[in-house]
């Protein structure tokens, strides 16, 4: 098969991604067929290749590689795993450049144009709980992976791709919406067993437009427990949130000055759950009757 | 342990910077990166140090003008002063001999 090459907008980021895997295209085009740009010249911000290997592993047991402007930052993945492959990458490829943001490692939702943060570090639930809240929870996603703050603004801006949902996660979802839009399942992965669900038609068609921070809430996913959503000390939500921006030390007095700035603008909670659908009836509650109030501000 | 007889600076000229929330400060030193928690009394000192070295009277002085502290007032700056010295913001020498 030739070389294939589509332009898509991933939020604010465009990117080229060309292949001749057949199974990844059609996997991409099932993700992402909404953001694809027309033919014509773009300026791109990250030019990807997903490729095989002109090694015997082009044929026996076949691998893929990730390449970024002519660099293979990565070891070979199986090629059944091109599609994980490709996401993780660019989540790479923003991570280590995309630094006009602050990037918090968070899932990020907006109840109309009111964001709600979920920091948290891997198995906390975020990304589980974002894919709730946008599949029945009334809110558009942002990102479950990046809360991309823009610091001269304070607003985020949305990048809603495909939520890797690992291992016992899928279950959960699925459980809890049935009809929920997942793609393939990648059974052998280097996180587990991984299933993307694509992000609604509603959240890429207002992928331009920002949200203001307004809830700042800690997930934490523990099995078993009944939903507690508590108020959290802002200096400690400060520490914290803190704690889970990607480039807090890169971006120095900005960063400071913007996750001040946020502690003291929202409302800062801590979440501990385990039901999804509790969750989500919980939170949207939340922002149901605190999304037309100003932040309890210091 | 802090002590009132010796001289205390700021380990860097930058100067940090201070954001409130609610009764805590937190601070930023831009010199290495490094956040730091603190409460009202140490990060009112680190605002008023500067490179050049100073008795604790003469800090006092700067904080609270001719005032004559009480001890208690007095134990509490020191014991902030400690706080900072451990967090590497502030640093101490011997005073002179008269």
């Amino acid at each position: 098969m030739q070389n294939q090459k589509l332009i898509l907008d991933a939020g604010p980021f465009r990117v080229g991604v060309r292949s001749c895997d057949a199974a990844f295209l059609d996997t991409l085009s099932y993700f992402y067929r909404d953001s694809v740009c027309d033919d014509g010249p773009h300026v791109l911000d990250y030019d990807i290749e997903i490729l095989r290997p002109r090694s015997l592993r082009r044929w026996i047991r076949p691998q893929i590689q990730f390449e970024i402007d002519g660099i293979r930052p990565f070891d070979p993945h199986p090629a059944e795993n091109a599609f994980p492959m490709y996401e993780w990458g660019l989540n790479w490829c923003i991570a280590t450049s995309a630094h006009r943001y602050m990037m918090l490692h968070a899932g990020t939702v907006a109840f109309g144009d009111l964001a709600m943060i979920l920091p948290g570090t891997p198995g906390s639930g975020k990304s589980t709980l974002s894919a709730a809240l946008n599949l029945r929870g009334g809110a558009r996603l942002l990102s479950d992976e990046f809360g991309l703050l823009r610091p001269d603004l304070m607003d985020l801006v949305a990048m809603p791709r495909g939520i890797p949902l690992k291992n016992a996660s899928i279950d959960a979802i699925i459980e809890f919406d049935s009809a929920a839009p997942l793609g393939p399942t990648y059974p052998k992965t280097r996180k587990g067993k991984v299933r993307h669900l694509r992000p609604d038609a509603a959240s890429l068609a207002r992928q331009g437009i920002p949200a203001v921070p307004r809830w700042l809430v800690f997930p934490k996913y523990q099995a078993g427990v009944q939903e507690e959503l508590k108020s959290l000390n802002k200096t400690e939500a400060f520490r914290q949130l803190a704690f889970n921006c990607f480039n807090y030390k890169l971006l120095g007095e900005t960063a400071f000055r913007a996750v001040a700035q946020i502690v003291r603008q929202v409302d800062c909670y801590t979440f501990t759950f385990s039901n999804l659908d509790r969750a989500v009836t919980q939170l949207k509650a939340l922002a149901q009757v605190s999304g037309t109030q100003k932040a309890d501000r210091e | 342990m802090a002590s009132p007889q010796r001289l205390w600076r700021r380990c860097v000229a930058t100067d940090c910077l201070f954001e409130e929330i609610l009764d805590d400060v937190v601070v930023f030193d831009p010199s290495t990166g490094e956040t730091h928690f603190a409460t009202q009394l140490p990060a009112l000192i680190l605002a008023e140090l500067d490179t050049t070295p100073r008795s604790v009277a003469a800090l006092i002085e700067r904080l609270a003008g001719p005032t004559r502290l009480e001890q208690a007032a007095e134990q509490q700056i020191l014991d902030a002063l400690s706080r900072l010295e451990a967090a590497e913001l502030v640093e101490s020498e011997p005073s002179e001999p008269d």
